[in-house]
């Protein structure tokens, strides 16, 4: 039987999918917000982070006049300090719309087991210092508002059995709130993003080259809406708290606040209940779904010359560089079998994996058990082989994560899938080139900026584009290769561009004049 | 797509995110208690009397203990729990036994509460006892209250119960 994890995530697929595919429609790949949700959350981050310290030059740390200086930025200064003050709500708003469908988005991807577990249980306490400092933020305002979530969030610690003395106490008329308390919440609204940001800086330790800046085109277009919302909608205090004068109806933010009617309903000890089942779920739901372990890759010492490519190309840093085993003054890679994810990108990076190599068998310096180079060597033949016909024949790498490329065989086209395009190696595109095994290459894989493993489809691009090694050697390659990103829900737009690239190759021939063809699933 | 529709439809995304954003942020709204209701709190912090008594010590035991240590008597810390109980126009609001904090038992105990009631006339009776082996040892209260729409009473006790 399958575990139940797997229906929740297709059903998840299945709702998601759709609303990516029309974003990456309107906002191309490279910018949609469902593939930038992590760095968005950052973004929002600075965003409130930054109009915090304005609001905090301008905030008076009492109970008599905390609520007066707030409603002094937003009469008095409303062209600055009001917009800072909306802006700060709304984009500690749009930070948890943002962290809730990236925690979503891992989950119903599946990137949240192996090596990713870091990032996964790493992102929990995220979320409780994300909610302890919207909360803190609420109550500084000492509005009907904050009277309410300082009754019930006192209400709920004094379920714990922590302090004799309820907190409760201290809330409950006017006489008895303090000025200590209050310096001690503003002190806490300070605390808690710090050991946040901290946090979030811990949640991407295990990643190579972790994007932390959304794209320019989202940035600008995000931070505009904020600015806009910020002068057509400003945030605004309710009215003064009173604790002598019980609150009736109060305007919730129920992205940050929906606990507190949870506890009028239930009683704090459900909703601690709640509280500590979800995270206990989330923590422990990489071991509640199945999960096979792919192979990781094995160094071979005599075919490793210490280039450090694969080094610089492991998307979560399982490779490190050690003195040779026996090449004087070399470097040798070491894999690090806990950090390995097992895509195979390295095997792709690394220079031994040449097919034109005078060997009797192609043993690579980095290579992957599941199908190692001289194994996709000998596919790569075989496929090519069996091309027939008088169309240009094609041969089409895939991966396991984009596009499905077997529907799209025909008997001049041969679909190849490997576990990461990551992993193929640029010259065997030379190789295919050079011993005419095809007339054409084409590439395809997750789309831009969505890799399943990070960065397998980037640094192909950036391998083909003489950007990073190994490069693309042959003029035939760099001249007819066609690299099209259409991702696992592109096929419509994959057998289109297949069918562009084969006219184009009988239009034009293979030899002069192509391009370096490069698409997305975009239009 | 052409460019401007693609404009457009970037537009109405960001239009709705704002959209999403602004109304969740602030509605709809939540009523915490009804506009001609009041809250009665109840919070009290008492400590229970000593359980037992005191000990006369013999001579000897005297003899034993450390020279700055010299007491004539040993006494329990030991306190008893508090029983609370709050009526309202002769309905019980209210109950709980309140076993004394700290692991000696020898601390004090607490009471905390809240309730939502209709403002208007009230008549209010409070027991507390303090002693569990003298149950005719009590405090008590009986009052006509009038409260008003959204007042916060608050009953606390200092050697007598108190109402704010
Ligand atoms: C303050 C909140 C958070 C921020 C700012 C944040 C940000 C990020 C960023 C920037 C990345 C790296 C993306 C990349 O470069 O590939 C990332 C990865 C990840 N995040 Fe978060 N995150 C947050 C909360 C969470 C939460 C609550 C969870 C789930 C419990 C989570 C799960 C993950 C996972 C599993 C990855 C690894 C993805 C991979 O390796 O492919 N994150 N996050
Ligand atoms: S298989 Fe992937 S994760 Fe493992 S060492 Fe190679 S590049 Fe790194
Ligand atoms: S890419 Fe190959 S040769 Fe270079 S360090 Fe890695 S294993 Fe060795």
């Amino acid at each position: 039987m399958k575990s139940p994890v797997v229906y929740v995530r297709k059903v998840g697929k299945m709702l998601l999918n759709p609303i990516e595919l029309l974003f990456s429609k309107i906002f191309t790949d490279q910018a949609n917000p469902f593939f930038h949700l992590g760095t968005l959350s950052f973004f929002f981050f600075w965003i409130a982070a930054g109009t915090g310290l304005y609001l905090y030059v301008f905030f008076e740390t009492s109970v008599a006049h905390a609520y007066e200086s707030i409603e002094y930025l937003v009469n008095e200064q409303w062209y600055l300090g009001g917009i800072m003050r909306s802006l700060h709500r709304y984009s500690s708003a749009a930070m948890v719309v943002a962290v809730t469908l990236h925690l979503l988005r891992e989950f119903v991807k599946g990137r949240y087991q192996g090596v990713r577990i870091f990032s996964w249980v790493s992102g929990v306490p995220l979320l409780w210092l994300l909610f302890l400092s919207a909360i803190g933020g609420y109550w500084l305002v000492w509005d009907q508002l904050a009277q309410y979530i300082a009754i019930l969030s006192s209400e709920l610690l004094d379920w714990l059995p922590i302090m004799v003395d309820p907190m409760a106490r201290n809330f409950l008329n006017a006489e008895a709130m303090s000025d200590r308390l209050f310096s001690l919440l503003a002190f806490l609204h300070i605390g808690f993003p710090l050991a946040l940001l901290l946090g979030m800086f811990v949640h991407i330790q295990r990643i190579s080259y972790a994007k932390t800046n959304p794209p320019k085109q989202l940035a600008i277009g995000v931070s505009s809406a904020l600015v806009l919302l910020s002068l057509i909608n400003p945030a605004m205090s309710q009215a003064p708290a009173n604790l002598d004068v019980s609150v009736t109806n109060v305007g919730l933010d129920w992205f940050y606040l929906n606990v507190f009617p949870l506890i009028e309903l239930w009683g704090p000890g459900w909703v601690w209940g709640l509280l500590v089942a979800v995270s206990v779920l989330i923590v422990i739901l990489p071991c509640l779904s199945p999960h096979q372990r792919k192979p990781i890759a094995v160094v071979d010492p005599p075919n490793c010359n210490g280039c450090s490519w694969c080094f610089a190309d492991c998307p979560y840093s399982a490779i490190t560089m050690k003195e040779h085993d026996f090449k004087k003054g070399h470097k040798q890679a070491v894999v690090n079998p806990d950090l390995c994810i097992g895509c195979g990108i390295c095997a792709g990076a690394c220079p031994s994996s040449t097919p034109f190599r005078s060997v009797d068998e192609l043993i690579t310096g980095i290579d992957m058990p599941d199908l190692p180079v001289k194994d996709l060597l000998k596919l790569t033949d075989k496929k090519a082989k069996k091309l027939k016909g008088d169309k240009p024949k094609v041969l089409l790498f895939g991966c396991r994560s984009g596009a499905p490329t077997e529907s799209l065989e025909q008997d001049n086209v041969a679909g190849i899938l490997l576990p990461c395009v990551g992993q193929l190696p640029p010259s065997f595109v030379d190789y295919i080139f050079r011993n005419k095994l095809a007339d054409g290459v084409m590439v395809t894989g997750c789309c831009e900026e969505d890799c399943y493993y990070r960065l397998g489809n980037t640094w192909l691009e950036q391998r083909f584009a003489a950007q990073r090694f190994p490069h693309l050697r042959t003029t035939g390659a760099k001249r007819n290769i066609a690299v099209i990103w259409a991702g696992e829900q592109g096929n419509k737009q994959l057998a289109a561009k297949l069918d562009d690239y084969v006219h184009t190759l009988e239009n034009e021939g293979h030899e002069d004049d192509l391009r370096f063809v490069k698409g997305g699933r975009d239009e | 797509m052409n460019k401007v529709r693609l404009i457009i439809y970037q537009i109405l995304a960001y239009t709705f995110f704002m959209g999403f954003i602004a109304y969740l942020s602030s509605s709809p709204e939540w009523v915490h208690t009804l506009p001609d209701e009041a809250t009665i709190k109840v919070s009290i912090r008492h400590s229970g009397k000593i359980v037992g008594e005191c000990r006369d010590l013999t001579v000897t035991e005297i003899k034993n203990l450390s020279p700055n240590m010299k007491v004539p008597q040993e006494c329990p810390r030991e306190r008893s729990p508090v029983l609370l109980s709050i009526e309202m126009d002769d309905k019980l609001l209210y109950e709980s036994n309140a076993r004394p904090s700290g692991l000696q038992k020898d601390g004090v105990s607490t009471f905390y509460a809240r309730f939502d009631i209709p403002s208007g006339n009230h008549f209010i009776k409070a027991v507390l006892r303090d002693d569990a082996n003298n149950p005719k040892r009590a405090y008590r209260l009986e009052k006509h209250l009038e409260i008003i729409p959204r007042q916060v009473l608050v009953i606390d006790f200092k050697d007598g119960f108190i109402i704010k």
